[in-house]
């Protein structure tokens, strides 16, 4: 059992800047967590849960898998 | 400043809470300690001091929630996006400082049993170099406990945020 931990990585500032004119505030409302909260998940510093990146890839309108990225 | 606006309202609630934990400490300290050794009191200058701090610690507590409270539902209408109630990042990260306050107290208590069953069993020749015997010696040493697992929690969610 174990082995090495994988890294959940995230395309959300890249989206978010190209695609919407939201600020880090604005998708942490659409989302319903805290602009802190969002810019440690931009930053690569938190997981975000499950239910939590479903729903940013939602505002956003974008596959789950184009937002979020599982690197083993 | 930059780094006050930056705070979520929890973090800075934690910097509140820590704070007003360690000024309670200090008075708790103050009343213990008398520089050198504990301040030996009588059974209800004990209770005095136990309820007393309980009094102090639950209307400091109250009064901050109060005013975060008031705080946020003022935000709430002035196109403020901070949410009116903790987000997952915030339930997790207290959640992992609560373990470490947790494992704090939990390591302290049995050094505190150790020294106590040890001072009982072996004294005069096992003498450690603060007594556990003793009411005021023993209501230090585990309030005490409680207060320092109370700041590192503080601590460790003030970390958390800035990690």
């Amino acid at each position: 059992m174990g082995g090495k931990k994988g890294e959940v990585k995230n395309q959300i500032k890249r989206i978010r800047l190209a695609r919407t004119d939201w600020t880090q505030a604005d998708l942490a409302e659409r989302v319903g967590a805290t602009r802190q909260t969002i810019i440690a998940i931009e930053a690569g510093k938190y997981a975000p849960s499950l239910v939590l990146a479903f729903r940013i890839a939602q505002v956003f309108g974008e596959p789950f898998e184009e937002v979020f990225q599982y690197k083993p | 400043m930059k780094y006050i606006e930056d705070m979520s309202p929890t973090e800075a609630y934690s910097w509140v809470s820590l704070l007003t934990t360690a000024g309670i400490f200090w008075y708790f300290y103050q009343r213990m300690w008398d520089g050198f050794q504990i301040v030996q009191h009588s059974p209800g200058g004990l209770i005095e001091i136990f309820v007393g701090l309980i009094i102090f610690t639950i209307i400091a507590h109250a009064v901050i929630a109060g005013i975060f409270s008031v705080q946020r539902n003022k935000g709430a209408g002035e196109l403020d996006f901070e949410p009116r109630e903790k987000d997952e990042r915030d339930i997790a990260i207290e959640r992992k400082a609560e373990q470490y306050s947790h494992w704090f107290i939990y390591a302290a208590i049995n050094v505190i049993i150790f020294h106590l069953l040890f001072e009982n069993a072996y004294s005069p020749e096992y003498d450690p170099p603060f007594s556990v015997l003793g009411p005021s010696n023993m209501f230090f040493v585990l309030m005490g406990s409680l207060f320092v697992g109370d700041i590192i929690k503080r601590l460790s969610m003030i970390l958390a945020y800035r990690a």
